[in-house]
This record gives structure tokens, C-alpha cells and sequence, in this order.
């Protein structure tokens, strides 16, 4: 038992040793890497002086060009959307790290079924946990997480998802910061065949519901207005599933651009990389008729 | 409950403490039993039944074959009927309900089969396997039948190995419930250390090819033959990483309680020929084929054509094992065809060194990619796809995901255990040396798992078998 109780403090020496050594490393590399998550946070984090930031994930980010955008608006626009970051937790955090030294005119908030139904996606975080501990709205929404000691105590387990973007970004610039955020795709090998039905679950995530109003609420606090978008998909459409976030919108009375039953994109299956991506042809044409409707909203909401 | 979830993590060792706290050897049972069914229900409660009626079946068939002698045939038959009944109704329902269909289709009869939507228990095939196998060797007197119903449903349910094996057998597993292990260092830093490389393998190698894998697999559509081959090479180290670690984990958690479970996995890769290959990948589950199906249906003892058919037959129904889909029984054919050959023209009994053995390994490690190509496919049709897009459509692979830059590292570390297994290579210095240095390891495997595994990656590909 002895030597066991040694091998175990050796271990736990060591690892403790190692733990706070790579945190450190990786605390700065955090802040100097051109990954392309890690750049958008310090970029929403710091002071940017932009009028519309969109917030969502792949779909917002690989959606939205912001070029299009400003010449149509005659606002700046930075697409702060991130791929993989699945759902409303991510994105309510991703307003508290924005507001931390901003306070943009308007959020675009890309949404969709993942954003309000229980699919179990619930807490894919981990880009998130490198801010723990740096801002209390990232840390409530890490709070929700079983692992959030795991994510308190170890600086390793902290920088797990993360580690090789970081070591990789300070070798290739993969900030996207020339397009002001958006990713542009490539067109696919083949574009997606018939429109399927996607079998999604009818039942609603209150707690994902919960923090949309959540999201609604600190856009009040700091007077900046809200919009909501659902961008195309390449699927039988299902009007019901978005009926939660449409509930709310009405509720309070923001405005929800929902483009997901667009004949003038379920026609045409050659603007879609796959079933829920538009390429870059694609991204260029809804963004096009995203401007013109914002750009309608926009005067009509002055002339109110 | 998976062993790469964090329940695990808090269950193990408190199993572990209750276990070597309990004085008497009964009361351990006792307690392995529970912690057994806990550990299997926390899938699907209602599962716990399956193994119940697996083990009641089995334990009951071991008991009349003592009993009554003289129709020992009878009880073997109905306790593997109705063993195998649960099995093929769980598990190739569907898939036999759809191919009657499509038959019938094809001569113009139309009849609607039931379709029950049934999900398939986690682990079905590999503690019915090993129940069976203890049934037959009961049949066969290699084994008496036990009394004690407890031990009996903990040799079935034995929580380290219940639901991707090691494929146990009685004579191995089942003494050793009748010993008091104590807690003793050397076994539990070495199983410790089994576990650790267990979860290296599964999280820092299989889980991260699986990313890649799974991103050319489940969108064919997407991607060219240079993602195809790229996939197809990935997938035999992400399978390989995935079941040879679970393996590892299961028994070096094992170990650290006292308890010697069966090699599994010896290095692979590092077979010549793919005969050798089967004498080092999933070994419990080829050596229960040998022991059950090959050498009853006569082995090699009649002639070399007898001898292939018997290979064929074998390996088609080892496919058979893994799923009710045709991607299966090609995978078994297309190893069947491969030991024949070998048999026929006996060249894995050539024995060889240096070029000769790395261009057999080569080889074999071809015939095991391409037939992962059906292993993993959804269908015959994909994995033709896949098959033919590499060589018809090349191109560019897909970059991934920025993960795979650590997959080299990750090799490398594999490749440097790999051959100090294979070629027994010692540590160097004396006990203080050789102290500092694997503690080192350790710490160092545990970090790297932490910064670079797929930590809430996917459950082990074996488990859905």
C-alpha cells in the first residue's frame, strides 16, 4: 500500500507540474494565435467599433458575407459566427464576451432547430472552456456542464479542443479576418440530390428556451437590437420546428427572417454545399436577399 | 455506462475500494454482481432482462447436461436455441425480414413483414457468445457445470468484459471468483497501466481518425477517391485503436482488481500473413470460432478443399457476428478467401524475416483495409463506391479537421510501445531509473490524452455488436 500511495503522489506531483506549465503556455498562445475561434473571440472580446455583429454557428459563418452587407446597408458587419459552436449556450456566451467592450448598434442571431429542441447536443463547449474564469457569462453557461470542476481545476482539460487550432494557428493565418469573419466554401463534389425529410424531435429544451430569452434580455439591457435569421437548408421543410423560436420573436416583437421554406432556394440544389451549408455562390445570393430585406425592415422600423 | 464517460471514472474506483474492502470472497461476488448489473443497466434497464434470461438459460442447460447424461444432445440444442433464438431475434429480425421480402419481391409475392424497431441490447452477441461457450463446454466435459447460480451470473455478466469481450472462458474466468484477491501493487499499477494505454488508444488514436472517417463516410456525396483512400487507410487504426483499447481498458481494470482475462490484441499489424493476422486481432473471438464452429464442422482434417470451405463458412459467420448486413458477411468472406489461399498454397507456414515479413505485412494490412471498407460501410453499394471512386475518381483529399495534425504524434508514440512489446524490449537502469521513467510515461500519457484526445468522443465501436 506504501508504494502504491508513492507511485500515486509521483503521479499527481507530476501531473500537477505539467498541468500548470502547458497552462501557461497555452494562456498565451490563446491570446497571440491566428485559429480561427480563438481570433474572433479576442476580436468580439476587444473594442471593434462595429455597428451589426452576427452570432450563430457553420451556418451563420459560412452564410453571411459581410461585404455584401455593408454596401447594401451602409453598415460595418462582422460575422462572429463559429463553426461546431452547436447551440444558444455558446451564443449567449459569445454575447457576454462581446459586451464585455462593445455594444454594437444590432445582433443578427442565426438560429435553428438545434437552438430550441432537446437533441442532445446540449454542452459542446469545449471552445469555451479556455475562458473560464475570464468572464462570469461564460462561466454561467459553462456552469450548466457536468465537467465545469474538470474544466475549473485542469488547465490540460481546459485546452483540450483547442491545443492543436492554437499550435496550428500560429503557423497559418486562419483568421478570416480579410472577410471580416465569413468562410467562404468551396463548391462541393456533388450537390445534395432530392429534398429529404429530416425526422427531428418534437420535443423543446426549455433550458435552450430559456436562455433565448435569456440572450433577448441582455440585448435589452444594453439597447441593441435583436434579430433573428434562419438562413436555407436543403430539406423537406418542416414549419413547426422553429414554431418555439417564432413564439418568442412574436412575444418580443423581434424580427425573424426565416428563409428556411425559400422556393428561391430549395429549387435551385446547385447553392448548397450540402443539406444544411450554402456554398459560396449560394452564401453571395441569400446574402444578397438577406440585404434587401434588412435594408426594407430597417427604413419601415425608422419610419415607426 | 461507458468507459470513457466520467460515470466510469467515479464508478471503477469506488468499486474498487468496496471490493477490496470486503472481507469475505462471497460478499465481493455479491457486491461484482450488483456493480455488474448496475454497470449494464445504466444503457437501458430493461436490457438487464436479456442478460438474466441469457444467463438463467445457460446456467439451467450447464446443469441438465450434467444431470442427464444420457440427452446431454437435447439440452445443448434447446439452451443453444433458445440462447441464439434472443440473439437472431435482437439482432437479425430485421435483417432476415427484409431479405424474405425482397426475395419474395423478386417472385412477384408481396407480404408485409413486422417491423418491431427494436434496439439492439449493448453487448448481446459477446455475452451470449460466452455463455454458449460455456454451455458447450459443459456439453463436452471440459468444464463441470456450476452450482452456485451467483458465480455463474457473474461469469456472464463480469462487468470489465461484459459488453465487447474479451470473449471469456469458464476455465479461465470462472476459478478465479473462487479466489480472495488481495490488493496488491504490482497488479494494480499494471493494470492501471493497461488502462491508460487502453484509453490512449481509444481516445487520442481511434477517435480522432474517427473524425475523418466518419466526415468521408457518412457524406460519400462530398468527397473524391483521394478522401476515400484517405479513410480507408484511417479506418483499420481507428477500429484497431477503438476495440484494442477498449480491450485494454477492460482488462487492465480487471487486473487492477486481481482478475486475469485473455489477450485480445497482440500488435496486429505486425502479422506477415492474414492468417497470423487472425492469431492476433480479436483473439477470444477466433479462438471461440476455432474451438466452436471450425473444428467441429471438421477443421483441417479432411482434405484441403474441406479444409477452405470450412475457413469460408467460419469467417462468413464471424461477419455475421458483427451485424445482420451483407457489408458483414463480405467482410468475413473476403478474410475467408484470403486464410484459404494462404492455406492452399501454405504460405503462411513459410516462416520469414526482414523484407520478405514487411512486404507480407504490407500486404496483409492491404486485404484488412479493403475489407474494412465493407466493415464500415452502410451498404454493399457504398462500399463499392468507395472501392471504385479511389481508383476512378482521385483527387485531393480533404484536409479534415485541424485534430488530425496530432495523429502522427500519436502514431509515433503507438509504433515506439508496439515494437517494445513486440520485441520485448526492457526498460533500461536499475529500480530507480526504471521508477522515475514510467511514472514519467504515465504522466506524460495522461497529458497528452487531456490536451489532445476526443475526451467526449463517440462510445466504442464494438459496443453496438
Amino acid at each position: 500500500m506504501k508504494k502504491f500511495v508513492i507511485s500515486l503522489l509521483a503521479i499527481l506531483i507530476g501531473l500537477l507540474v505539467v498541468d500548470r506549465t502547458v497552462g501557461v503556455i497555452m494562456d498565451n498562445l490563446r491570446d497571440h494565435t491566428m485559429a480561427r475561434k480563438a481570433f474572433k473571440i479576442r476580436k468580439i472580446m476587444n473594442k471593434m467599433d462595429c455597428d451589426n455583429v452576427i452570432l450563430g454557428t457553420s451556418r451563420a459563418e459560412d452564410h453571411f458575407i459581410p461585404s455584401i452587407l455593408e454596401d447594401s446597408i451602409g453598415e460595418t458587419f462582422y460575422n462572429a459566427a463559429m463553426t461546431g459552436t452547436e447551440n444558444i449556450f455558446s451564443q449567449y456566451a459569445h454575447l457576454c464576451l462581446l459586451l464585455e467592450n462593445n455594444c454594437p448598434k444590432r445582433v443578427i442571431l442565426e438560429l435553428s432547430d438545434k437552438d430550441c429542441k432537446d437533441n442532445g447536443t446540449r454542452f459542446a463547449l469545449s471552445h469555451l472552456y479556455p475562458y473560464a474564469g475570464i468572464n462570469e457569462g461564460v462561466d454561467s453557461v459553462l456552469r450548466n456542464a457536468r465537467n465545469y470542476p474538470l474544466v475549473k481545476l485542469l488547465k490540460l482539460y481546459r485546452y483540450k479542443g483547442s491545443s492543436i487550432s492554437y499550435i496550428s494557428g500560429l503557423f497559418k493565418d486562419e483568421s478570416g479576418e480579410a472577410e471580416a469573419g465569413y468562410k467562404k466554401i468551396s463548391p462541393p463534389v456533388y450537390f445534395p440530390d432530392a429534398l429529404i425529410w429530416v425526422d427531428i424531435t418534437d420535443k423543446n429544451d426549455e433550458l435552450k428556451l430559456h436562455y433565448i430569452e435569456k440572450f433577448i434580455q441582455k440585448c435589452r439591457e444594453h439597447d441593441i437590437q435583436l434579430i433573428f435569421t434562419c438562413s436555407p437548408r436543403y430539406r423537406k421543410p418542416n414549419p413547426k420546428l422553429l414554431d418555439p423560436v417564432r413564439e418568442i420573436a412574436e412575444k418580443h416583437e423581434i424580427p425573424f427572417f426565416d428563409y428556411e421554406r425559400s422556393e428561391e432556394f430549395l429549387k435551385h440544389p446547385e447553392y448548397f454545399r450540402d443539406r444544411n451549408h450554402l456554398w459560396d455562390a449560394g452564401a453571395r445570393k441569400f446574402t444578397s436577399t438577406f440585404a434587401h430585406d434588412l435594408k426594407q425592415y430597417i427604413k419601415c422600423d425608422s419610419v415607426r | 455506462m461507458q468507459f470513457n464517460s466520467i460515470d466510469f471514472f467515479l464508478f471503477f474506483p469506488e468499486v474498487c475500494i468496496v471490493y477490496f474492502a470486503l472481507p469475505w470472497v462471497k460478499a465481493r461476488n455479491a457486491f461484482l454482481l450488483c456493480a455488474s448489473y448496475y454497470f449494464y443497466m445504466n444503457w437501458e434497464p430493461m436490457y438487464a432482462l436479456l442478460l438474466l434470461a441469457c444467463t438463467v438459460i445457460t446456467y439451467f442447460t450447464g446443469l441438465a447436461i450434467e444431470r442427464y447424461a444420457e440427452r446431454k444432445r437435447l439440452w445443448l440444442t434447446i439452451g443453444i436455441s433458445l440462447n441464439l433464438g434472443i440473439l437472431g431475434f435482437y439482432k437479425y429480425f430485421e435483417f432476415i425480414g427484409e431479405n424474405v421480402t425482397t426475395l419474395l419481391k423478386a417472385m412477384h409475392v408481396e407480404i408485409a413483414m413486422p417491423h418491431f424497431a427494436l434496439l439492439l441490447p449493448v453487448g448481446i452477441s459477446f455475452f451470449t457468445f460466452q455463455a454458449l461457450g460455456y454451455a458447450i463446454d459443459v456439453y463436452r466435459g471440459d468444464t463441470s457445470a456450476v452450482k452456485n447460480f451467483f458465480r455463474y451470473a457473474l461469469f456472464v455478466s463480469f462487468f470489465p468484459q461484459l459488453v465487447a469481450g474479451p470473449i471469456e472462458r469458464p476455465k479461465n474466468l470462472l476459478p478465479q471468483f473462487e479466489v480472495k484477491h488481495r490488493f496488491e501493487y504490482d497488479s494494480v499499477m499494471t493494470g492501471a497501466w493497461w488502462m491508460l494505454w487502453g484509453y490512449f488508444m481509444k481516445l487520442a488514436i481511434a477517435d480522432v481518425c474517427g473524425g475523418y472517417v466518419d466526415s468521408v463516410y457518412d457524406n460519400l456525396q462530398q468527397h473524391n477517391g483521394g478522401s476515400y483512400a484517405v479513410a480507408a487507410l484511417l479506418f483499420p487504426f481507428q477500429i484497431y485503436g477503438d476495440f484494442a483499447g477498449y480491450s485494454l481498458v477492460a482488462i487492465g481494470a480487471a487486473k487492477v482488481m486481481g482478475f486475469n482475462l485473455m489477450e485480445n490484441f497482440r500488435r496486429p499489424f505486425f502479422a506477415s500473413s492474414v492468417s497470423e493476422f487472425w492469431r492476433r486481432w480479436h483473439i477470444s473471438l477466433s479462438s471461440w470460432f476455432m474451438d466452436y464452429v471450425y473444428i467441429p464442422l471438421g477443421g483441417s482434417r479432411k482434405g484441403k478443399t474441406k479444409t477452405c470451405g470450412n475457413l469460408i463458412a467460419t469467417f462468413c459467420l464471424s461477419g455475421l457476428w458483427h451485424g445482420a448486413n451483407w457489408t458483414f458477411v463480405i467482410w468475413g468472406l473476403i478474410h475467408g478467401i484470403a486464410v484459404s489461399i494462404e492455406h492452399f498454397f501454405k504460405i503462411a507456414k513459410k516462416s520469414r524475416s526482414g523484407f520478405s515479413r514487411f512486404i507480407g505485412m504490407l500486404i496483409t494490412f492491404a486485404v484488412f483495409a479493403l475489407s474494412m471498407v465493407f466493415f464500415r460501410s452502410r451498404n454493399v453499394e457504398a462500399a463499392i463506391k468507395v472501392i471504385k471512386g479511389i481508383f476512378t475518381n482521385p483527387g485531393i483529399p480533404f484536409m479534415g479537421d485541424v485534430s488530425l495534425m496530432i495523429l502522427p504524434v500519436s502514431f509515433m508514440i503507438l509504433l515506439i510501445k508496439e515494437l517494445r512489446d513486440e520485441f520485448s524490449i526492457k526498460l533500461p537502469g536499475g529500480t530507480g531509473v526504471q521508477f522515475a521513467l514510467r511514472h514519467s510515461v504515465i504522466v506524460f500519457l495522461i497529458s497528452f490524452i487531456l490536451l489532445f484526445g476526443v475526451l467526449e468522443g463517440p462510445q466504442f465501436i464494438y459496443f453496438q455488436f
